[in-house]
Parts: C-alpha cells; sequence; structure tokens
C-alpha cells in the first residue's frame, strides 16, 4: 500500500500503519522504507484486538495463494522485513472518515491475503461506504 | 447492599461503540519517536487508510 501514497493522497485521504513488535522494530522500518507517513506501534495489541483480527497457522504458509503473494511481492522489489513479535498475525486495512465513518474493511484470511490498492482507492472514490467491506466468516 | 459499580452515576449507562473507527478512535499509539498519537486523530479531519501490518516489511 506504501507504494501508492501519492493516488491515495490524490483521492483526498492519508495513509497511515500500525504494526506490533518494539520502537526498534519501527525505526528500522522507518528507516529502511523512507515512509513519512505515521507509522504507529501496538505492542499490547490493543489496537488488533479492538479491530478482532486474526491469525494465521503453519498451514497457511504452504498455501499456494501465499506462495503466489509472496513471489508478486518480490518481484514487485518488496522483501520481508523483521517479522515483529508475532510472526502469525495476519494484518487488515481499514478506510475510516470523519466522524467515526467506517468507509471499507478488509481483514486477511491468510498472509497473502491483502486488500488491492484498487478497491481502496474505490471505496475513497465512493465515500458513501458502498464499497467492498471484506470480513471474513 | 450495593450492586451498582461505585462509579456508575445511576443516570447514564456506558454504551459501546457502533462502529469499528469508534471503537479504535480513543487508543493512543505511540510512534517510533515515543509520541502518543491518539488513533482517532488520524481521521478527524478527513479518511485515512488505516493498515494493519502483519509484519514490518
Amino acid at each position: 500500500m506504501r507504494d501508492h501514497e501519492t493516488q491515495i493522497q490524490e483521492a483526498g485521504a492519508t495513509l497511515a500503519a500500525i504494526g506490533l513488535g518494539d520502537a526498534n522494530y519501527a525505526r528500522l522500518f522507518r528507516e529502511e522504507t523512507g515512509i513519512t507517513f505515521p507509522l504507529l506501534i501496538d505492542e499490547q495489541r490493543r489496537a488488533y484486538t479492538a479491530a478482532d483480527l486474526r491469525k494465521g497457522s503453519l498451514l497457511h504458509l504452504f498455501r499456494g495463494d501465499n506462495f503466489a503473494a509472496r513471489k508478486e511481492a518480490k518481484a514487485a522489489g518488496h522483501r520481508q522485513h523483521t517479522l515483529g513479535s508475532d510472526p502469525f498475525q495476519l494484518g487488515a486495512s481499514f478506510v475510516f472518515a470523519p466522524g467515526n465513518r467506517d468507509v471499507f474493511a478488509h481483514v486477511s484470511e491468510t498472509f497473502g491475503d491483502n486488500a488491492s490498492v484498487v478497491t481502496v482507492l474505490a471505496a475513497l472514490a465512493d465515500r458513501g461506504g458502498t464499497g467492498e467491506k471484506k470480513k471474513g466468516p | 447492599m450495593n450492586l451498582l459499580p461505585v462509579d456508575f452515576d445511576g443516570i447514564t449507562p456506558p454504551m459501546s461503540p457502533d462502529t469499528l473507527s469508534a471503537a479504535l478512535a480513543p487508543i493512543e499509539l505511540p510512534d517510533p519517536d515515543g509520541q502518543e498519537v491518539r488513533l482517532g486523530t488520524l481521521w478527524e479531519a478527513g479518511p485515512v487508510v488505516l493498515v494493519f501490518l502483519r509484519h514490518y516489511g
């Protein structure tokens, strides 16, 4: 998502991220990637718990879609940085708007399951919140 | 015997937030420099794409 920050800004939004791990992990990540958007640290998993985010399992590592996602990320020039405190934690992407309005949600169901920037930009274009609202069973 | 919590004023029962963003809004998290940020400030003035990272990468 960080490669598309300019498009997100052009759509009238900002980008921010939350990670597990500690300040050293986060500082290193910020330095290595050169990101300038807010990066917050959730060592106690308060936000992850409030958002009810899932965890993967060893079986997920060997799924074909995970392999394909890793291959795609590598081809795009990304490399996996430090895993942080919980390698099985799964991520999510949300779009929130003023007034505590939930516009978009994509909660990862496995390791390679990330929101596409196309769907995020579509949700930003359609602030009514009728874009993808993906949340697992 | 008083069965009510001591901080319950008897008028306004605590309400649970009705959106995820409302639930997340009061949570304060530090940035890598130790500056505390209340999550709700991220979408106070405009929409935010908030990504929960699986790992720093």
